[in-house]
């Protein structure tokens, strides 16, 4: 099963295919309507259209996010969809404060749900019996990975001991396969 | 669209979905159901007669029931879900969805997917994003980096967490089968050939077991990594915990009576107007082999054998 392709998306549907990303570099700044641009291999004609150079130097440019806390983040647009992996919180939340700022000074709505920052989905949008059963399930599968009860595992200052934990359930995974 | 092969977008908003959005094994016409359903359509209503039905069935302790069955069995169940059953109050339609379940889990031996091949290797990688991406939306943007979900997602841990999102509409699948038939039904080893692309599914995550049992308001599924054959004893242990239909099990639980005793405190006797189930128990041994499953013999649809002797 492969895992995601990066997607081609026309947001607008405005443009035909356009020229590649190595002309829209030079030739298209700021604001203007008109601009198509790709990043990535990506047509991203409406977000272009915020500012291509801005939002490239946004996604592509700093990397220095740590791992951890960077996220998928999902766009949905115009019956569209484009999901982007590894999306730093700080990338996440001018991308979208520069959607909120363009959305606006076009005379349109913001709509914001919940924190504007935890991204498009939140949890009050799952069936209820969903959101406790997938709680449950997680909660267990930490305690079951981990090798601890759900004493040892509670909140507050067992961060060390978890960590220490869960570093040697890992090393004797690895021996168990080994000797496999 | 196809949640087995799919990419996190589309089981994200799998998720999200309300229990109408059918899928390949639950729509009724040839699978026509849409990933690009942003807009979640109301849930469809409880079914208020089920309730009446069913006047022991008692939600509160389904959690609680379905960890004894898995947990206090002398089989070993790999898992155990509850499917709620629902009425479209605008459509009439009859919907199983997701009402609860509980996760085992089984031997690392079974469950460990080897070798890694470069495909196994993307599937993996596939997974743990979207465990990620749930952990986080569950957890929320605060919480703590969860190192279990760096851990292998196991096939039937998979299995188990794309059942969340399924529903069945009007008697499809196994599950819709077994309530609109009021049978139960238990398959051991016939499921690669079972008539149900779930259950087919099943066995391609390592399952070899599955039994659905008509309860209360819904149905009761267990499945199992192992060959578990029917036997009098387990399912007086289903009846006593979650009733055969009318009645609503007991917990704390009673000790079911001897086997070869129907339990009437169970609430139905069902048990003896039941012989087709029975009968499962009787397939012969050579069906252990897969490639020899004669799915007709392993269901209870057909009419029922004479009863066995008193």
């Amino acid at each position: 099963m492969p895992s995601m392709a990066p997607v081609e998306l026309d947001f607008l549907g405005l443009r035909p295919a356009a020229a590649a990303a190595a002309a829209a570099d030079h030739n298209h700044h700021g604001s203007t309507t008109s601009s198509s641009s790709s990043i990535r291999g990506m047509k991203t004609s409406a977000i272009a259209s915020i500012g291509a150079h801005q939002l490239r130097r946004v996604i592509v440019g700093d990397v220095e996010a740590p791992p951890k806390q960077q996220a998928p983040m999902t766009v949905f647009y115009n019956g569209a969809v484009a999901t982007f992996d590894g999306v730093s919180q700080f990338k996440a939340e001018a991308i979208m404060k520069m959607a909120m700022e363009v959305t606006t000074s076009n005379g349109g709505r913001v709509v914001v749900r919940g924190d504007a920052f935890a991204g498009n989905l939140s949890k009050d949008d799952m069936p209820l019996t969903r959101t406790k059963s997938l709680q449950q399930f997680l909660q267990k599968r930490k305690e079951r990975l981990s090798g601890l009860g759900p004493y040892q595992l509670g909140m507050g200052p067992g961060g060390t001991s978890r960590v220490g934990a869960a570093t040697t359930n890992k090393s004797f995974h690895v021996k168990e396969e080994a000797a496999a | 669209m196809n949640l087995w092969t799919d990419d996190n977008a589309s089981m994200m908003e799998a998720f999200m979905a309300s229990a109408d959005l059918t899928f390949p094994w639950g729509a009724t016409a040839g699978g026509g159901n849409s990933s690009a359903a942003a807009a979640t359509p109301p849930p469809p209503q409880q079914m208020p007669a089920a309730a009446a039905m069913a006047p022991g069935f008692n939600q509160d302790t389904l959690q609680q029931r379905l960890q004894a069955m898995i947990e206090g069995s002398r089989e070993t169940w790999t898992y155990a879900i509850f499917w709620q059953s629902s009425l479209d109050a605008a459509t009439g339609a009859s919907l199983l969805g997701w009402g609860d379940g509980y996760y085992k889990g089984c031997d690392d031996d079974k469950c460990k997917q080897r070798p890694l091949t470069p495909a196994a290797q993307a599937e993996q990688e596939h997974r743990k994003r979207v465990l990620r991406e749930l952990n986080s939306l569950i957890s929320g943007a605060a919480a703590a980096p969860d190192e279990a979900v760096e851990e292998e997602v196991t096939d039937t841990e998979w299995f188990f967490l794309v059942s969340m999102t399924q529903s069945f509409l009007n008697g499809t699948g196994l599950p819709g089968q077994a309530l609109f038939a009021g049978q139960p039904t238990w398959i051991a080893s016939g499921l690669s050939s079972a008539p149900c692309e779930r259950a087919r599914q099943a066995y391609n995550f390592g399952l070899r077991t599955m039994v659905c049992f008509p309860v209360g308001t819904g149905v009761l599924e267990l499945g199992s990594t192992d060959v578990v054959f029917q036997t009098a004893e387990s399912m007086a242990k289903i009846r006593s915990l979650f009733g055969g239909g009318a009645g609503g099990g007991s917990w704390p639980p009673v000790q079911p009576q001897a086997p070869s005793q129907q339990q009437p405190a169970a609430g139905v006797d069902q048990a003896e107007t039941d012989p087709s189930v029975l009968w499962l128990a009787d397939t012969p041994v050579m069906d252990i082999k897969d490639s020899l499953s004669h799915p007709s013999a392993e269901i209870s649809v057909s009419k029922p054998p004479p009863p066995p002797p008193p």
